[in-house]
C-alpha cells in the first residue's frame, strides 16, 4: 500500500519540480568536492536522486546502478522497509541508512551521536529534509520544534566533523514542510512572542516584516502578541510568517556554531488544487568571519526577509519584496 | 488489524549440527538457498540487493508469498522433508528445489536478524517478521527471559493488512556479519580483471570469454558471489554460451532453462549462467543420455584443444532439479587422473539428473554420499562415457590435425625434392640423368627424413662423388631450385 508521503513526493507538480531545481542548483555549487554530498528522505520514488543521476552530478553504470565511485555521494534516510526496496530497485547501489533522520543522529538530543561512519555522512554538503508533515512543536518545560534540534545537531556536526572528514567551509540546508499549523497554543503563543520580540529587538529584520505583513500586524507581534488569534488571519499571511519563523528558528539554533546565513531562500507553494499547502526553505551556510554571536545574528536575519517568496502552479518564482 | 505475531523456530537437532558445522562456506552459498527459495515460491523474478557496503541485503521475489499461517508451518518446526509434505511440485509445477526447508536458516550463516515482509495473493495478511539469530545461537538456558521460564521469542512481527492483489516476499539480512559483509563490498581483488558490478549480462559474458581470463579468482570477491549464484541457480544461459558452433548441438539444454521462466537480478544486472565456452575451432561437444535403474540422466561434454579457460568451468557440474550441486567438479567424479590427464583439462561437462539422485545428496547440497546407489551408477556410466570423449578428444583434436599436419608437410617436402631432381637432371651427362629417377619408395624416405635432412644429404653426396667443377654447378642450381621453392 503506498504511504501519503509517497503519493505526495510522486506527484510531479510544476512548482515541486522548481524546488528540485532549487535543491540542484545547490548541489551542483558542491559537486566537485570529496566525501558526501547529498543527505536526503527521499521517499520511495527518489525523484530527487533521479534528478541528480538525469544532471550527471552521479553516473549509474549501463544497468542504472550507481557506480562504485559515487556510491557515498548521496546517503538516502528511509525506515519504511518497503520504499528502502523500491528505492534499491530503482537506483541499485544507492547508500541507504535504514532508520529515520532523528535515529540516526542518535536521537535530537547533544549527549548520544552517532558513530563516526555515520557522522560521515551527515556531514553532507546539502541536507535535504523534506518531509510532507507540518512542523511539529512540543510542549515540555516551554515549547520547542524538535526540528530546529535535529539542524542544531547537524550544523554542530559540520562545524565539527569526526576524523578523515575535512571540515566544509560551508553546506546547505533544505527543509520542507506542510505549511499548515496545528500547534498547541502555548506554541502559537510562543511563535508569535518570538516573532515579536525579533521585530523589537532587530530594525531590520522589522521592517522586512512590515513590508511582508503589514504594519499593523508588525505593530500587533511586537506590542500585544498575545492578542492575535492566528486562525483568524489569512492563510497565505499564517504562510507567510511561518516562511520568517522556520528561518528564524533556525538561525537562532546554528548562530553559536559560527555559520553565516549566505542566501535564504523562505517560498510557500501549493495550497490550490487539492495541493497541500507547504514551505521550503534552502538556507546556504558559510562560516561566518564576524566573532560576534550578536553581529552574526543581526546579520543572518538580515538574510531572511528577501528570500520570502511563493512558487506559483506553474513554477514561477517570485520573492515578495522585490 | 495489527496483530502481534511471535514465537519459537523449533529446529531438528541433526540440522542444527549440520548448521553448528558450517553448512555454507561462503555468502554465495548462503544467498543462492533464498534465491532457490523464491523459485519455489514460483517467483519469476527475484532481485538481490547487496552493494554499496553489504550491511544490509536485501532479497526480493515475487513469488507466492506467506500470510502468517504459512509463515508459522513453514518456521515453526524446521526438520527434514516437510517442504514436500503436500507436493513434489509447485503450483506452476515447477519441480521444488528445496527440501527441509533450511533455506531460510542459511542466512543464519551472515547475518544476525533477518526480516520478512510477505503478502499471498487472495490473502488480506501483510506479515512482517523479525527472527533473530544472534538470540537463536545462545545456549537454551540463557534464552530464557529473566525471572521467567519462558524463552525469548525466535522470531517476533505484526500482521497488518494487505492489498489482496499483491503477492511477494522481502527478506532483508540485516548486521550481516563482519567477514561476509567485508567481502560482499570489499575492494577489488588486486591485478585481476575488477569487478561486475553494474555491466549487463553481455558485457560479463563479454569479460568471461576473454581468453586471457584464467579463473574467476581474477575477479573480486563480490563479482565471484554474483558468478556463483548464478552458477547455481535455475536462470537461463548466455546466448550461445558454447559459440554458434554448438548452439544447435545444446539447444535442448539452452530452451529447457529458458523455459523455466526465471530470473534474477544482482544490484540491476541480470544473472545468467556463468557457464560460457570459446567453442574454438578445434573444439566438439557430444551428448549423451543414460536411463538406468537407479538414475536417469542427460549430459554434454564439451572438449576445446587446450586448457580450459577460466578454469572455474573445468569438470563436471552436476544439477538436479534446475539447481547445481556445489561448483565444477575438476576430479569428474573420481575419474583415474592417470587416464588422458592431458584431455581431462580440456573439458566442460554437465549432467541434469533425475530426482534418483536427489536421494544422494547431503544436505549442504553442494555434495553426494558416494555410497548411495544412483551415485554409484551415474559415476559408472559417466565415466564409461567419459572414456569415450577422451578417445575421440584424442582422436579429433589431437592425431586427426596431427596427421594432417605431416600429410601438408610432407607433400612440400616431396615438391622440393621433385624440383632437386630436375635441378640435378639439367646439369648432369645425359647418361647420368637417365639415372636420376625418384626412386619407387620416396614416400618410405619421406616418413623417414624431412626436406631439409634430405637436401642435406643430396649435398653430401654430391661433394663425394661429383668432380670439382660439376659439384659446384650442382649445388648452385640446387641452391637455386630450393630458394625458387
Amino acid at each position: 500500500m503506498t504511504r501519503r508521503l509517497d503519493m505526495a513526493l510522486a506527484q510531479q507538480r510544476t512548482a515541486k519540480k522548481k524546488v528540485r531545481d532549487l535543491w540542484l542548483e545547490e548541489v551542483n555549487k558542491y559537486r566537485d568536492t570529496d566525501g558526501a554530498l547529498y543527505l536526503t528522505l527521499p521517499g520511495a520514488e527518489g525523484l530527487d536522486i533521479e534528478m541528480l543521476i538525469r544532471a550527471g552530478v552521479v553516473s549509474v553504470t549501463e544497468t542504472g546502478a550507481i557506480v562504485g565511485e559515487d556510491q557515498q555521494k548521496i546517503i538516502a534516510i528511509e525506515s519504511n522497509m518497503e520504499a528502502i526496496v523500491k528505492l534499491q530497485r530503482k537506483f541499485p547501489g544507492l547508500k541507504i541508512r535504514e532508520s529515520s533522520l532523528e535515529n540516526v543522529l542518535n536521537g535530537i538530543g547533544l549527549f548520544a551521536w552517532p558513530t563516526n561512519d555515520i557522522k560521515k555522512d551527515l556531514c553532507a554538503r546539502v541536507i535535504n529534509i523534506d518531509s510532507d508533515r507540518s512542523l511539529k512543536a512540543k510542549v515540555l518545560q516551554g515549547v520547542f520544534f524538535p526540528l530546529a534540534n535535529v539542524v542544531k545537531k547537524i550544523s554542530l556536526l559540520h562545524k565539527e566533523p569526526p576524523d578523515g572528514v575535512v571540515a566544509p567551509q560551508a553546506w546547505t540546508l533544505c527543509l520542507t514542510v506542510n505549511s499548515t499549523i496545528n500547534w498547541p497554543d502555548q506554541a502559537v503563543k510562543h511563535f508569535l512572542e518570538f516573532l515579536g520580540e525579533n521585530c523589537r529587538a532587530h530594525a531590520d529584520f522589522c521592517a522586512h516584516a512590515a513590508s511582508l505583513f503589514g504594519e499593523e500586524l508588525v505593530e500587533r507581534l511586537k506590542f500585544s502578541p498575545n492578542e492575535i488569534v492566528l486562525q483568524d488571519l489569512d492563510q497565505a499571511l499564517q504562510r507567510q510568517l511561518l516562511c520568517v519563523f522556520i528561518p528564524k528558528l533556525l538561525i537562532s539554533e546554528i548562530n553559536d556554531h559560527r555559520w553565516a546565513v549566505e542566501s535564504c531562500k523562505a517560498l510557500s507553494y501549493g495550497g490550490t488544487g487539492g495541493q497541500a499547502p507547504m514551505t521550503t526553505i534552502i538556507m546556504a551556510l558559510c562560516i561566518s568571519q564576524n566573532n560576534s554571536p550578536g553581529r552574526r545574528y543581526e546579520e543572518n536575519l538580515r538574510k531572511i526577509g528577501p528570500g520570502v517568496g511563493e512558487i506559483n502552479s506553474d513554477g514561477e518564482l517570485s520573492f515578495l519584496l522585490d | 488489524m495489527d496483530k502481534k505475531l511471535s514465537g519459537e523456530i523449533l529446529v531438528a537437532s541433526r540440522i542444527v549440527d549440520y548448521l553448528s558445522s558450517g553448512l555454507y562456506e561462503s555468502p554465495a552459498a548462503c544467498l543462492k538457498e533464498l534465491v532457490n527459495n523464491a523459485y519455489d515460491a514460483d517467483a519469476t523474478r527475484v532481485e538481490l540487493f547487496v552493494k554499496p557496503d553489504a550491511n544490509r541485503i536485501i532479497v526480493t521475489d515475487n513469488g507466492s508469498g506467506m500470510d502468517s499461517d504459512d509463515f508459522k508451518r513453514n518456521f515453526s518446526k524446521i526438520s527434514e522433508s516437510f517442504k514436500r509434505e503436500t507436493s513434489d511440485t509447485t503450483p506452476s509445477l515447477r519441480p521444488k528445489i528445496g527440501k527441509i526447508g533450511i533455506g531460510f536458516i542459511a542466512a543464519n550463516e551472515i547475518c544476525d536478524v533477518m526480516q520478512i515482509i510477505s503478502t499471498k495473493k487472495g490473502s488480506k495478511e501483510k506479515i512482517n517478521i523479525e527472527i533473530n539469530f544472534h538470540a537463536m545461537r545462545l545456549p537454551p538456558e540463557e534464552r530464557k527471559k529473566p525471572d521467567s521460564s519462558y524463552t525469548k521469542a525466535d522470531y517476533e512481527g505484526t500482521v497488518t493488512e494487505a492489498d489482496p492483489e499483491e503477492h511477494y516476499t522481502h527478506i532483508f539480512l540485516k548486521d550481516v556479519r563482519g567477514p561476509a559483509q567485508e567481502l560482499l563490498a570489499g575492494a577489488r581483488s588486486s591485478g585481476g580483471t575488477g569487478s561486475l558490478y553494474g555491466l549487463s549480462h553481455e558485457a560479463i559474458a563479454e569479460r568471461l570469454r576473454d581468453p586471457n581470463l584464467r579463473s574467476w579468482e581474477d575477479f573480486d570477491f563480490y563479482s565471484r558471489t554474483m558468478l556463483e549464484v548464478a552458477l547455481n541457480v535455475p536462470v537461463r544461459y548466455v546466448k550461445n554460451w558454447a559459440s554458434h558452433k554448438h548452439s544447435e548441438q545444446l539447444k535442448t539444454f539452452t530452451t529447457e532453462v529458458a523455459n523455466l521462466n526465471f530470473e534474477v537480478i544482482f544490484d540491476g544486472t541480470e544473472l545468467l549462467k556463468p557457464t560460457v565456452l570459446h567453442g574454438t575451432d578445434r573444439s566438439f561437444v557430444q551428448k549423451f543420455s543414460h536411463k538406468g535403474k537407479h538414475v536417469s540422466f542427460r549430459s554434454y561434454f564439451y572438449v576445446q584443444h587446450g586448457v580450459l579457460n577460466p578454469q572455474d568451468l573445468n569438470g563436471v557440474l552436476i544439477r538436479i532439479r534446475n539447481s547445481a550441486v556445489g561448483k565444477y567438479e575438476r576430479g569428474f567424479l573420481g575419474f583415474p587422473n592417470s587416464t588422458g590427464t592431458l584431455f581431462q583439462r580440456w573439458i566442460s561437462s554437465e549432467v541434469w539428473a533425475d530426482d534418483h539422485l536427489e536421494h544422494a545428496m547431503n544436505i549442504d547440497r553442494k555434495t553426494l554420499r558416494v555410497t548411495h546407489p544412483a551415485y554409484l551408477e551415474l559415476v559408472d556410466a559417466y565415466h564409461a562415457q567419459l572414456r569415450k570423449v577422451l578417445v575421440n578428444a584424442r582422436d579429433v583434436l589431437y592425431e586427426q590435425p596431427a596427421k594432417a599436419r605431416k600429410q601438408i608437410r610432407q607433400a612440400e617436402d616431396r615438391r622440393t625434392i621433385e624440383k632437386v631432381a630436375q635441378a640435378a637432371k639439367k646439369i648432369a651427362s645425359d647418361a647420368v640423368a637417365n639415372q636420376i629417377n625418384l626412386p619407387s619408395n620416396y614416400r618410405k624416405i619421406l616418413r623417414k627424413y624431412s626436406g631439409a635432412e634430405l637436401i642435406d644429404l643430396v649435398v653430401r653426396v654430391a661433394n663425394e662423388t661429383l668432380p670439382p667443377t660439376q659439384r659446384k654447378t650442382f649445388i648452385d642450381a640446387l641452391i637455386a631450385a630450393v630458394l625458387k621453392k
